[in-house]
């Protein structure tokens, strides 16, 4: 039976203070490496007779929301600041994180259609970084390209118009080479949009309306992030975190939940399911809400995707315990997270309306391009090329939509995902198109291994320089991106 | 197949001393099932010796590098066929070499004993922040388990009513619940229903003028049982 | 069992002295030794292998072996002669195809057909320990370290905490020191009603907690400021009363 040690305050101090007030110094590793102040807590002891890896031991932490520096009539000014910081990841342990503010996941910043987001970000880092609104439309000067980076010590204003409908977004780290490593220690965070027209659906909102970044990491021995490089497969961890926690648990009452679940992992594959099989209702994808909701059971999720899902709890007894896993996951990385049914509810004030909205239709395709995917000598490519910053590859009209094919010819998946445009899917060689993907918008697509896929990005509502590129990280940082340039 | 023989016997069996011993880079054309990786994996030389890496017959990139803190060493940026690297070990050691390209297969160890052939001091353990912590916990056992809560009576108030008590109660979720009006512990009526949530009402009839005390208790779908509440009633 | 037999060709090639190499059309040589030159070729699907004779006297024949892994025929089976015309055979399809001289059963050779990849022969079953397709690390490729925050003892401050009780609703008002993570819950005695949590920099905040269960009744406010280093501030509470 463990007992803590003697000169630890009573629980009730603990909780009350916090856990700074139980300061256990304790070193754990060899000397010489003990330049990093680890505070060890009484919980850490506790936790670490069971191992950190057990799944549903941890609540879901809930992301902080980011607060504005001002708020005016027509726009909201933020401040962030891009640093180092430690996030409590493993119970006990403090890892090591870049982050904006120093937070895993980092802050969500909540915007309204029409008004103007301000985001100063400050990079306090040691090597260059920038800022990548992925989804948003977003000119491209403040679209956070590869090469528009923020020198160390220096910081840059982005503006976020967010003329756009209501929709998932996130914004993270995004310079030249960099991305498998700073997106892989933390440098990401939500941008949920909302607009009126969601607003009158009476969706699930406020308490009941959850972020989810899904993330797998892998770690040593002192609780830091394990980083191997895998060019080929891209980076694969051994456990899944959401939100910053391994495989939490999340308690529920017996009523509707909107889950915006974001892909954050650096190149890992999802298929989601709840429980046996049980359906969960699709209502947005990456771009915005779809025509109208889709049930699903067995959801593909593929890295910086976002799926909006709808899970109604009432349907289930209370005491139930419904796990989301991963079909195609082992061991560490088959359970996501629990959801714990609880009894009451209160009474339902939300809905699923059987229409969401409806899609504008696109003009007529200009042109058809292809894009061969695979691995060139020395690098992966897209249509047999490498990023070259001084070239520009495709130049689209303005206000034009394009079809444009990606055919896989490697075995590995490429989520291919193109800046400050989105597309309709229209086809895949591998079978039908899903509705959970046909009746939205999207900004990024899993194309499966010997796969052909076509899309129809319309290329509005600002014109300028982009990238496209695989969003596998590992894939993106050696090469696989391409840029597009439309003229006004 | 006969200069690959060689080198390994040279490896082996012996190190002769002032001269070097040779370690090849073995890529996926070789005799046996494993690509990319360094035959010998590990050789022992004594100090003042040197090892020599060679890279013929290899299609593949390949390069050797150091790995470890105790020393240093690079041959130069990976390449197809590169000319062999050598290397002098003067202090005794366990040093650890990697191909750059393919290090989580192609590395491999050089033990460089004393003079008098000691062998030599184990490499120190790396850091805490380099050894993995893997994840132990397997595939959760069930994705779903049912209903584990038992249904909660609550707000019992009993009242005489009509020849019979009637009793008004709070249920949290759908269950069959049983009053048992019961005068001096027997059991002298019985009503059994099933209800939903909220808030409910239960009657049982046809009691004689008297004091009882009635045992409330609810099981739901799934079998679990509540508490057995008790109240007492008066029934005129 | 594919890699078997991929690196028994392998081995097959080593022995001879050549490394196969995924090329075009390919052209073997059969002449008085004996023997086929080159004895195992690998090409893309849809190339041709021309086999080809010059030797007048010895008759030969190129036929495809009854134990090949991938069955096929070369259409010269039992067509042997002297001054054997060149054959030639284009293959459709991914596999491994042996033949041989059926006038000299220990002449024969094998052509693998596949989709190479760039560098190494593809495995089925991709390789145990996800070889990495071969790619020097560039060397402009920037290395980006693994973060090592610097110790940071000081804990946040959380002051001047102002509550305004508003309808089903309250607002909290308060000044941090630093930027941190603030936690703000409502409770009732001692469960909690509302928690919010966010981010805010060093300054003064306000925000609103709204909650249709905020009632009239007397409520406690505790707020919890977390910096980035994981310092904590002391907790901050404040008693309210909901009038409305």
């Amino acid at each position: 039976m463990w007992h803590p040690p003697a000169d630890a305050h009573s629980r009730r101090d603990f909780m009350r203070n916090g856990f700074a007030s139980v300061a256990l110094l304790c070193t754990l590793g060899t000397p010489g490496t003990s330049s990093r102040r680890r505070v060890v807590t009484s919980a850490a002891m506790r936790s670490q007779a069971r191992s950190p890896f057990t799944p549903f031991r941890r609540d879901l932490p809930l992301i902080p929301e980011l607060l504005p520096v001002r708020r005016t009539r027509r726009r909201d000014v933020y401040d962030l600041r891009i640093r180092e910081g430690l996030a409590e990841v493993l119970p006990g342990f403090q890892t090591p994180i870049y982050g904006y503010d120093g937070v895993y996941p980092g802050p969500t910043v909540r915007a309204r259609r029409g008004r103007t987001v301000v985001i100063t970000q400050h990079n306090d880092l040691d090597f260059d970084s920038n800022v990548h609104l992925h989804g948003g439309y977003v000119p491209a000067g403040h679209d956070g390209h590869p090469m528009d980076v923020i020198a160390p010590g220096g910081s840059f204003e982005y503006h976020y118009p967010n003329h756009q409908d209501a929709a998932t977004l996130w914004y993270h780290d995004h310079a030249h080479g960099r991305t498998s490593h700073t997106l892989y220690y933390g440098l990401l965070a939500l941008y949920v949009l909302e607009d009126e027209r969601e607003r009158d659906l009476d969706l699930p909102a406020g308490d009941y309306d959850i972020p989810l970044a899904i993330a797998d990491h892998s770690f040593n021995k002192d609780g830091s992030f394990r980083y191997v490089d895998n060019i080929d497969l891209g980076f694969r961890g051994d456990t899944i975190l959401v939100n910053g926690a391994v495989s939490p648990r999340l308690r529920v009452d017996r009523r509707k939940y909107r889950f915006r679940l974001l892909n954050a992992s650096n190149s890992r594959s999802y298929m989601l399911r709840l429980g046996r099989g049980r359906r969960m209702v699709q209502i947005a994808a990456d771009g915005g809400l779809l025509a109208r909701p889709v049930a699903r059971r067995r959801i593909p999720f593929h890295p910086a995707e976002r799926i909006d899902l709808v899970i109604d709890f009432s349907d289930y007894r209370p005491g139930t315990e419904l796990v989301l896993h991963n079909e195609d996951g082992e061991g560490g990385t088959v359970a996501v997270m629990r959801f714990d049914v609880g009894r009451g509810g209160g009474r339902e004030e939300f809905r699923v309306p059987r229409r969401l909205r409806s899609l504008e239709t696109l003009p007529a395709p200009v042109s058809d391009r292809h894009w061969d995917l695979g691995f060139g000598s020395g690098a992966w490519q897209i249509g047999g090329r490498d990023f070259d910053h001084d070239r520009i590859d495709v130049r689209p009209r303005f206000r034009t939509s394009e079809r444009w094919s990606f055919t896989n010819n490697s075995n590995r998946v490429h989520p291919m995902h193109i800046h400050g445009f989105l597309f309709r899917v229209l086809s895949r060689s591998s079978g039908p198109v899903h509705a959970g993907e046909r009746l939205g918008w999207k900004d990024t697509i899993g194309v499966l291994p010997q796969e052909t896929v076509t899309v129809e990005p319309w290329f509005g509502p600002y014109n300028g320089r982009y990238v496209f590129h695989c969003h596998a990280l590992e894939h993106a940082d050696r090469a696989m991106m391409l840029q597009l340039e439309v003229e006004a | 197949m006969r200069a690959v023989l060689a080198v390994l016997a040279a490896g082996l069996v012996f190190a002769p001393a002032a001269s070097a011993a040779t370690v090849q880079a073995v890529d996926g054309t070789a005799a046996d099932n494993y690509n990319n990786r360094w035959t010998p994996q590990t050789t022992t030389i004594a100090v003042g010796e040197s090892v020599t890496w060679s890279f013929s017959g290899t299609s593949a990139l390949h390069n050797v590098a150091s790995s470890g803190a105790n020393w240093s060493f690079r041959n130069g940026d990976p390449g197809s066929g590169s000319p062999p690297a050598s290397y002098t070990f003067t202090t005794p050691g366990t040093y650890r070499f990697i191909c750059e390209v393919h290090a989580t297969t192609m590395f491999g160890d050089v033990l460089v004993t004393d003079a008098s052939g000691n062998p030599p001091p184990p490499p120190p353990p790396p850091p805490l922040s380099e050894q993995p912590f893997p994840n132990d916990a397997g595939p959760p056992s069930a994705f779903e388990v049912d209903d584990a809560l038992a249904p909660r009576l609550t707000r019992l108030a009993p009242r005489s009513w009509h020849g019979g008590a009637r009793l008004r109660f709070r249920l949290d979720e759908p269950a069959v619940v049983t009053v048992r009006a019961t005068r001096a512990r027997v059991t002298v009526k019985r009503t059994r229903a099933m209800l939903l949530r909220g808030r409910r009402t239960l009657t049982v009839r046809h009691l004689r003028a008297g004091r009882y005390v009635l045992l409330v208790s609810a099981r739901d779908l799934a079998g679990n049982r509540s508490r057995v509440r008790r109240v007492r009633v008066t029934v005129r | 069992m594919r890699k078997g037999v991929l690196a028994a060709v392998a081995a097959t090639a080593a022995l001879a002295g050549a490394t196969p190499a995924y090329a075009d059309d390919q052209t073997i040589t059969a002449d008085d030794g004996l023997v086929f030159t080159p004895e195992a070729v690998q090409i893309d699907v849809g190339d041709t292998v021309t086999w080809s004779f010059d030797n007048p006297t010895t008759p030969h024949n190129v036929a495809a072996k009854t134990d090949s892994p991938t069955a096929w025929a070369t259409g010269d089976e039992g067509n042997y002669g002297a001054n054997h015309p060149d054959v030639a055979h284009t293959f459709d399809a991914v596999g491994t195809y042996t033949f041989q001289c059926q006038v000299h059963p220990d002449m024969d050779g094998t052509v693998t057909v596949g989709n190479p990849p760039p560098d190494d022969p593809p495995p089925d079953d991709p390789p145990p320990d996800d070889d990495p397709p071969s790619s020097p690390p560039p060397t402009t490729h920037p290395t980006t370290p693994p973060p090592t925050p610097s110790a940071d003892a000081v804990k946040p401050t959380v002051k001047s905490v102002k509550l305004k009780a508003l309808r089903r609703a309250v607002r909290v008002r308060f000044r941090l020191s630093e930027p941190a993570t603030v936690t703000v819950r409502v409770k009732r005695g001692r469960k909690v009603i509302k928690s919010k949590r966010v981010q805010a920099g060093a300054g003064t905040h306000s925000l609103t907690v709204r909650s249709k269960k905020l009632k009239k009744g007397r409520y406690t406010v505790e707020i919890l400021a977390r910096d980035a280093s994981g310092n904590r501030s002391r907790l901050a509470t404040k008693r309210l009363s909901v009038r409305k």
